[in-house]
């Protein structure tokens, strides 16, 4: 408990530290709890999910960095590797490949490169993950799109 | 009869947005209540490939979900996975093969011009005189800190490095130390839910003592060992019992 603790404070310092760094991701941790996180992430250029906003929440274990930190979108999107409803992140950096010397920071980058390259193979989301498989690709930008705009940018009036 | 001037919004008509999947764009039409509705035609394309997009999303309706998970399922499923990870036997004899060394400043400007080491683990500065582990990969660690996650993986965890197990160790037959390290993973996941009963969440223990002797029947069939496991026996006995 303590490990992870200073684990997640001395991230805490980096993020405060390096907040312009990285512009497509802003890391916040709550304010009472070092083991609860939100990050908004940009969904990434050339994608269906530019011009989006993407909320993540981070739910840190104890024996962190041992173990990955449970993460989940909480805006909606539609990507094969992401289940809808939950916002359940099928990656393998977040289960078996975990490794401690992942931070939040570079798992939201991983994130980030999952957005771009999904794996329709492992899907979480069958419809999404069909439509590429299928290799309607077409119609799964198209579909990723319409959600990046309904649920991933301000509501224009 | 002839109204001379309209209202601003006619009740009648009704703004709505649609997503076209020809144009990839929302467009907004102004849809009537009449009785014979066509259908919607985008302006652009001029097509009927359109979804409606009425349905606003909370952006944080996995929020609830998200707090509402019981940290009785994060601590059962966290063990389980560290539990099923691959091989804890054989990691737990690299990680007594491993000396512990005393870090040095020879050490340190050799591995870094600055001689400033990190730990990947803790991300903090290893220092003179510290207690550390350094791996085949010659990534250095604190000894604290890499220990434990030895004894879950073999790997280095900045290259993925596999730690090699001792020459004996390979001389073993491999289906065994398999069976073994299976049966191992078996009664230490029993203790945990022996562990777990003290207050017996919920008949959780029940279900994962139904899991856990379903596994174990399939994985003696599947090694060829006899119909000795019954799924309703009581486990936690002798798991390692196989002929």
């Amino acid at each position: 408990m303590q490990a992870s603790r200073a684990r997640l404070f001395k991230e805490y310092k980096e993020v405060q530290r390096e907040k312009t760094a990285d512009p497509d991701i802003q890391l916040v941790c709550d304010d009472s709890n070092i083991f609860k996180w939100t990050a908004l992430i940009k969904g990434p250029s050339e994608t269906p999910f530019e011009g989006g906003i993407f909320q993540l929440a981070f739910s840190v274990p104890e024996h962190y960095p041992l173990q990955p930190p449970q993460v989940r979108f909480l805006t909606k999107i539609f990507h094969p590797n992401v289940h809808f409803k939950t916002g359940e992140i099928c990656l393998d950096i977040l289960k078996t490949a975990w490794s401690p010397a992942w931070t939040l920071q570079s798992v939201c980058r991983a994130i980030i490169a999952l957005m771009a390259h999904p794996e329709p193979d492992s899907p979480l989301n069958c419809d999404s993950g069909n439509l590429l498989r299928s290799g309607d690709v077409k119609g799964y930008q198209s579909m990723a799109r319409m959600y990046t705009r309904l649920a991933a940018m301000p509501k224009k009036g | 009869m002839t109204t001379t001037a309209p209202p601003p919004t006619p009740p009648s008509l009704e703004l709505k947005t649609y997503w076209c999947h020809e144009c990839d764009m929302s467009v907004s039409l102004t849809s009537s209540h009449s009785p014979s509705p066509s259908p919607p035609l985008c302006p652009q394309c001029h097509t009927h490939f359109l979804e409606l997009m009425d349905s606003p999303f909370s952006q944080n309706d996995a929020d609830s979900f998200l707090h509402s998970s019981s940290s009785l399922f994060d601590v059962v499923f966290q063990d389980a996975l560290l539990l099923l990870a691959p091989s804890p036997r054989k990691t737990h004899t690299t990680e007594t093969i491993l000396p512990i060394i005393t870090v040095t400043e020879t050490l340190l400007s050799l591995l870094d011009p600055n001689g400033v080491v990190l730990c990947a683990v803790c991300k903090d500065a290893i220092s003179v005189d510290e207690e550390a582990k350094q791996l085949p990969c010659d990534h250095l660690y604190h000894s604290d800190c890499i220990t434990p996650w030895l004894r879950l993986r073999s790997s280095c965890p900045l290259c993925r490095f596999r730690i090699s197990e001792d020459e004996n160790e390979d001389e073993n037959d491999e289906d065994d130390e398999e069976d073994l390290n299976g049966a191992d993973v078996m009664r230490e996941m029993m203790a945990r839910m022996a562990e777990l009963s003290e207050d017996d969440f919920y008949g959780l223990r029940m279900t994962l003592n139904y899991i856990a002797s379903r596994h174990e029947l399939l994985h003696s069939n599947a090694s060829g060992g006899g119909d000795h496991h019954d799924a309703s026996s009581e486990v936690g006995g002798d798991v390692d019992g196989e002929s």
